[in-house]
């Protein structure tokens, strides 16, 4: 379980400094998909950052299974990620040196996985496994990213406007392949977008407003094929 | 797009031009100048000393060309080759946006600036420095008189050789690159080699290695010539010392340059790894890769291709000290030997710089920002 109490981090921005999350608390179970919904600049990516130990917080707790991230110095922050966390973004962030195959294994290296053909098949991309990325579609791309990210095996997946790059008919099959694997994995998953329709996928909504969180949402998923754009 | 602010980053080109220019000043202005004397009037000793500075001359500028000129030049078009690959991402935007190639390629004419202010301060550089390279060659004032002479035509052409060259030299490059398709420009996905058949028993990391170093084999052949030049400057200041016995200012003089020129070299070299790669790094480290797993894979495989260019620095310097010293035999009756202190001194310091040198990558590395990987709306 994730609990969030207080959080709060502001930028420099001249005198008045810029506050970009004012006392966010929140509560996130094991296995639960929760979308973090808001307009462009309010915060979600900041409050994502900040839960998967990759920016750090002024004040407030962030706790993993009773382990407060924010007492972590780098070295035991990176050893979290090492073993809680992975992301699919929306710049892909492939290796452009390395196969498809090769980029899975950046995750699946790391918790010694050795089922990685089988990720590859989950995420559609059989016969692409000694392709580079260059010579892929960007949904292709996004695939990929998927597959290194579940390799990981990880404890909460982190996904930052997953679709944010990509054409309606690919998004809503990159969030299927997302949504699919986190219901046979049972990770908890964490996604930050600002489309309200992709909101309605999750288990709970959590809408944020100038760094606050202004509402929380326990919803009924919807189907993807069931959702508008 | 490239503001003058940004071009004046290019600390390197101005360094690299900065040792070209401050070099040919002081040897090009010597050279003409000792040639315009009027030897009717000489004595004999005299004579004698012209014949010698003459030969003298001409082994400095097959040292100073063929060790410092021949590298900075080198240097200077590959660096500027890879400072407009920086911007690669920035020139697939204006692309995108629809300006036109040739528009977006005059604008890194700008990089004409450092390499002006670079030759414009190695030429002052000179000047200044003359009166002291002068007094010392004609030590004994064994020539009266003789000082050096203000030629505009040299201004001139130190000038606006380099502004016109980089000018051009840049305007191609930036054309070259400017020929792939916006998008994959903006996203930096052009086409990489592909590894050999993936062995499963080889770690991801080591993958990343050798995959890194296949495909960018202009920074290996960039950090390459770093060791290179650093080793052949270096050794050349040495040997000129003890086995020329050219003076101290002489040895100082070029000491100095190659160590400048090297030290900055190296330094360029690793900026651009790590540049280039930043990314990349950000992503295995949030994935949770150790700051020293990163490092490895980014920086390792260039470790040994540093020592091997040391080593062929040093073939280079011999062969050049070689053709350079038969110059030099008939009047002075030197033969060329191998300096081994000057080797050794070389090499400690090299290993010195690139450790200092690693140690900083290293820390870039630790310190790189994660909190950006998201924000990149590219
Ligand atoms: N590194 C940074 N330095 C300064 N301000 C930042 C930085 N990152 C984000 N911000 C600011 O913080 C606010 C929230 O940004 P972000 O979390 O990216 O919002 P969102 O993801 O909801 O669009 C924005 O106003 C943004 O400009
Ligand atoms: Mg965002």
């Amino acid at each position: 379980m994730l609990e969030i109490k207080n959080v709060y981090k502001e930028y420099e921005n001249g005198d008045e400094p810029l506050v970009v999350l004012n006392n966010v608390s929140l509560k996130i179970n094991d296995g639960e998909f929760v979308v973090v919904l808001g307009p462009s600049g309010s915060g979600k990516s900041t409050l994502l950052n900040a839960i998967s130990g990759l920016t750090n917080v002024k004040s407030g707790s962030i706790v993993y299974d009773g382990k407060d991230i924010t007492k972590l110095n780098d070295k035991e922050l990176t050893l979290f990620r090492r073993e809680y966390t992975s992301f699919v973004f929306q710049s892909y962030y492939l290796m452009p040196t390395l196969t498809v195959m090769q980029n899975v294994r950046m995750g699946g290296n790391l918790v010694n996985n050795k089922n990685l053909q089988e990720i590859i098949e989950k995420v559609g991309l059989v016969g692409k496994e000694n392709k580079l990325p260059s010579e892929l579609s960007g949904g292709q791309r996004q695939r990929v990213s998927i597959a290194r990210a579940i390799a990981k095996k990880p404890k909460v997946m982190f996904c930052d406007e997953p679709t944010g790059a990509l054409d309606e008919q690919t998004g809503r099959m990159i969030l299927d392949y997302l949504i699919k694997n986190h219901k046979e994995n049972g990770y908890m998953m964490v996604m930050v977008t600002h489309n309200e329709n992709i909101a309605l996928l999750a288990d709970k909504i959590i809408k944020m407003n100038s760094g606050k969180i202004v509402e929380v949402i326990e919803n009924d998923p919807k189907d993807i094929k069931d959702i508008r754009w | 797009m490239l503001t003058i602010k940004q071009t004046l980053k290019s600390f390197g080109i101005i360094i690299i031009c900065f040792s070209l220019f401050f070099l040919e000043t002081l040897f090009l202005s010597y050279q003409l100048d000792i040639t315009d004397l009027d030897t009717s009037l000489f004595n004999p000793m005299q004579q004698g000393f012209y014949d010698a500075q003459i030969s003298m001359c001409n082994m400095m500028n097959v040292i100073s060309f063929g060790i410092i000129g021949v590298f900075s030049i080198i240097l200077l078009f590959f660096s500027i080759e890879r400072y407009i690959e920086e911007n690669k991402a920035n020139m697939g935007v204006l692309k995108a946006l629809g300006y036109s190639k040739n528009r977006i390629a005059l604008s890194f004419i700008k990089f004409s600036i450092p390499s002006t202010i670079g030759s414009a301060l190695g030429y002052l550089g000179g000047v200044a420095f003359s009166k002291l390279f002068y007094s010392t060659m004609n030590a004994d004032n064994i020539i009266e008189d003789f000082s050096f002479t203000f030629r505009p035509s040299l201004l001139l052409i130190f000038i606006f050789a380099p502004l016109i060259i980089v000018s051009i030299f840049a305007y191609i490059i930036a054309l070259i690159k400017l020929r792939g398709n916006a998008l994959d420009m903006i996203n930096q996905t052009e086409k990489n080699k592909k590894s050999k058949t993936t062995k499963e028993k080889d770690s991801f990391l080591k993958e990343v290695k050798t995959t890194m170093l296949r495909n960018h084999i202009s920074l290996i052949i960039f950090v390459a010539f770093s060791g290179l030049c650093f080793s052949a400057n270096i050794q050349m200041a040495f040997t000129m010392l003890f086995e020329a016995e050219t003076s101290p200012l002489f040895f100082w003089m070029i000491f100095g340059i190659g160590l400048l020129l090297g030290f900055t070299i190296i330094v360029l070299s690793f900026k651009f790894v790590y540049t280039n790669n930043k990314k990349y790094m950000g992503m295995l480290k949030a994935y949770g890769y150790t700051d020293k797993e990163c490092y490895l894979a980014l920086y390792g495989g260039y470790h040994i291709v540093s020592l091997l260019s040391f080593v062929l620095g040093t073939f280079y310097q011999v062969l050049i000290m070689s053709i350079a010293f038969k110059q030099f035999e008939g009047t002075y009756g030197i033969k060329y030997s191998f300096n081994l202190p000057g080797f050794f001194i070389s090499i400690g310091l090299f290993i010195a710089i690139y450790i200092s040198v690693n140690i900083y990558s290293y820390i870039l590395i630790r310190k790189l920002k994660l909190d950006s990987l998201n924000s990149d709306l590219a």
